[in-house]
């Protein structure tokens, strides 16, 4: 590839910095002012932190990173509703941390954030403060309780959304193997703009399958207008597949939950069951909110649409399903979350070599199930779009699959296994 | 010395990582699904590192025109440009291959050799238009090939020459795609 002269010269400085300080400590070089090495710091290690991480020292091995996350495992959401309904096993979702710090050399750290100083660029967490040079904050999402409704974590407690991966996964997994026959199932879908769209129409099929074979009946109640993402594909399945055991009902708003009567009240009637799954609507995770990341009155972090820089602090970069969808019309994604990660790795990097930042271009693929052994799949690239100043499809490359099949199922599986290799290992 | 040493260390750095840097946004988004490197774990999805340049780039075309039977690729395809394909395409080509490590069924394994004389006249070294199979994962050769044999793959490039698996059996097939698997 061609470097123009001028930003060679640009880069050969930059590098000189940076190799001189990380190769060869032993020597000094009294007559430079040799500044430290680069820290950067990644909070979360879900998607897009551990992509994040891991992609830094792969583009900038001499960069020292840091990756936060409380617990010592990421648990995937995506393939979370087959570990729910016995078709996988936890251990395929359950990614440690500890895979890219010990490949790619990236520090991992166990702890919870605990706060922000953006002016002294510092964070404090459980255990002990770190600075940093650049941050990159993968949130994730938080739930959006209306307690007026009568429904909070508190209640979440019994009726868990398992729309965060880990112990609510194995919650729910649990209360459906003990599920007598003949029982009645629910389950509540969020109201767009959520985590992964399609997300809760493949639980719903899966929920079905379910149904199907231990004589139960499902109600679905949707504050949507309709199936949010692949929808054609999902009614089929709805129609076809699962017809005597399944109810959908779109455009149905959650008035008020009963707790003592386990009900839910809606426009549309009273619905309960003998395992309710609440998914509430949801906002940037509380770790955005708790860093001073989220203006007030406002749901998700407001980021730049070309380096994802934070509009409230420098040198913070928010990536994942916190973003503001006003920015984009990526859906809130695990690949999503991967891509973005690598794009504000590149343009981290790009800058300490002294190159501009590369205008975003990603994408994303997404397979669902429809039944055990049959999937589907959107597909879509993105870029960013300097007319209307967002991210956009491009090229019109933005479809779904023409129905659901065993070969969409195969790829299905490549794909989980590439994908997660490709974040967390 | 010692800055000249420096000037030397940093100048082959900013070499290979402005190489990177220009050039990973844009193909950030295939290693989420071919894997880090272009390589991942995955049975059905092709390595492409290290792969025939010629090949990628008439590849990516023929999906997008929808010549070459895919599923989501067919889509995706159609996010890029001419130029844009071969900017992927030479990218890909010019990393380093990478094969699969999956432990090879030696017994299937032979079967495949003494089927594969008619394959290696092509394949053996991966000729531009003609890609390299060797070290591919089994999985998605063979489902490569059962699209010829089963006329999905009717119209691109690589048609007239894969006549041959028409007249296979899906057990012949799978023995192939062991056998140039396990070559890496």
């Amino acid at each position: 590839m061609n470097i123009t002269r001028r930003s060679f010269l640009k880069a050969v400085a930059a590098g000189a910095v940076i190799t001189a300080t990380t190769g060869c400590s032993n020597l000094t070089v009294s007559s430079t002012k040799v500044p430290a090495v680069k820290k950067i710091v990644v909070l979360g290690g879900g998607f897009g932190g551990s992509t994040a991480a891991k992609y830094l020292k792969m583009l900038n091995p001499s960069l020292d990173v840091t990756l936060i996350d409380r617990f010592d495992a990421h648990t995937s959401c995506p393939l979370s509703n087959e570990v729910i309904f016995g078709l996988r096993d936890l251990s395929f979702i359950t990614l440690p941390h500890k895979v890219i710090a010990d490949k790619y050399g990236v520090n991992f750290m166990q702890a919870e954030v605990t706060g922000l100083d953006a002016d002294k660029k510092m964070v404090h967490t459980s255990e002990g403060s770190i600075m940093y040079d650049k941050l990159i904050v993968s949130p994730g999402i938080g739930m959006d309780y209306d307690v007026e409704n009568g429904f909070d974590s508190e209640m979440q407690k019994a009726i868990p959304h398992s729309w965060i991966a880990g112990a609510q996964t194995i919650q729910l997994r649990d209360k459906v193997q003990n599920l007598k026959k003949g029982s009645t199932l629910l389950l509540r879908i969020p109201k767009a703009i959520y985590r992964c769209p399609p997300g809760p129409y493949e639980r719903a099929s899966l929920m079905a399958d379910f149904a199907k074979k231990n004589d139960c009946k499902l109600t679905v109640i949707d504050p949507n207008p309709g199936i949010v993402s692949k929808g054609p594909l999902f009614e089929a399945g709805f129609k076809e597949l699962y017809g005597d055991v399944l109810t959908y009902i779109p455009s149905t708003t959650v008035q008020h939950y009963d707790k003592a009567k386990n009900t839910i009240v809606t426009d549309k009637g009273s619905f309960t069951a003998d395992l309710i799954n609440f998914i509430p609507d949801q906002k940037a995770g509380d770790m955005a909110f708790q860093l001073g990341l989220v203006p007030e009155g406002k749901k998700w972090a407001p980021v730049s649409p070309i380096t994802f820089e934070s509009d409230v602090f420098q040198d913070v970069y928010v990536i994942g399903d916190a973003i503001d969808p006003a920015i984009t019309d990526t859906p809130k994604s695990g690949v999503i979350a991967n891509t973005t990660a690598k794009l504000v790795a590149e343009t981290i990097v790009r800058e300490y070599a002294g190159l501009e930042p590369i205008l975003p271009a990603m994408g994303n693929s997404c397979y669902s199930l429809v039944s055990p052994h049959e999937g589907i799949y959107i597909a879509t690239v993105y870029h960013y779009d300097p007319a209307v100043k967002r991210i956009v499809v491009k090229n019109g490359a933005n479809s779904i699959a023409k129905e659901r099949s065993a070969e969409n199922y195969n790829n299905l599986n490549s794909w989980a296994e590439n994908i997660l290799f490709d974040t967390f290992k | 010395m010692y800055r000249y040493v420096i000037a030397v260390l940093s100048l082959l750095f900013i070499l290979s990582v402005s190489a990177w840097a220009d050039e990973i946004s844009f193909v950030s988004y295939c290693t989420s699904c071919h894997g880090t490197n272009g390589a991942g774990p995955g049975e059905t999805i092709p390595y492409i590192s290290g792969q025939s340049k010629e090949y990628l780039a008439i590849t990516m075309t023929e999906m997008r025109d929808a010549t070459r039977y895919a599923t989501l690729m067919q889509t995706l395809a159609k996010g890029y440009n001419d130029e844009e394909i071969e900017a992927l395409a030479a990218w890909f080509a010019a990393r380093q291959w990478v094969s699969n490590t999956n432990k090879t069924d030696s017994a299937l394994a032979a079967n495949g050799k003494a089927l594969s004389e008619s394959c290696s006249s092509c394949h053996e070294e991966s000729m531009r238009e003609v890609p390299r199979i060797s070290g591919q994962p089994s999985g998605y050769l063979s489902k490569a090939m059962l699209e010829y044999k089963n006329m999905l793959r009717n119209n691109d490039g690589g048609a007239a020459m894969m006549i041959g698996v028409v007249d296979m059996s899906d057990e012949d097939i799978q023995a192939l795609a062991e056998y140039y698997s396990g070559l890496k």
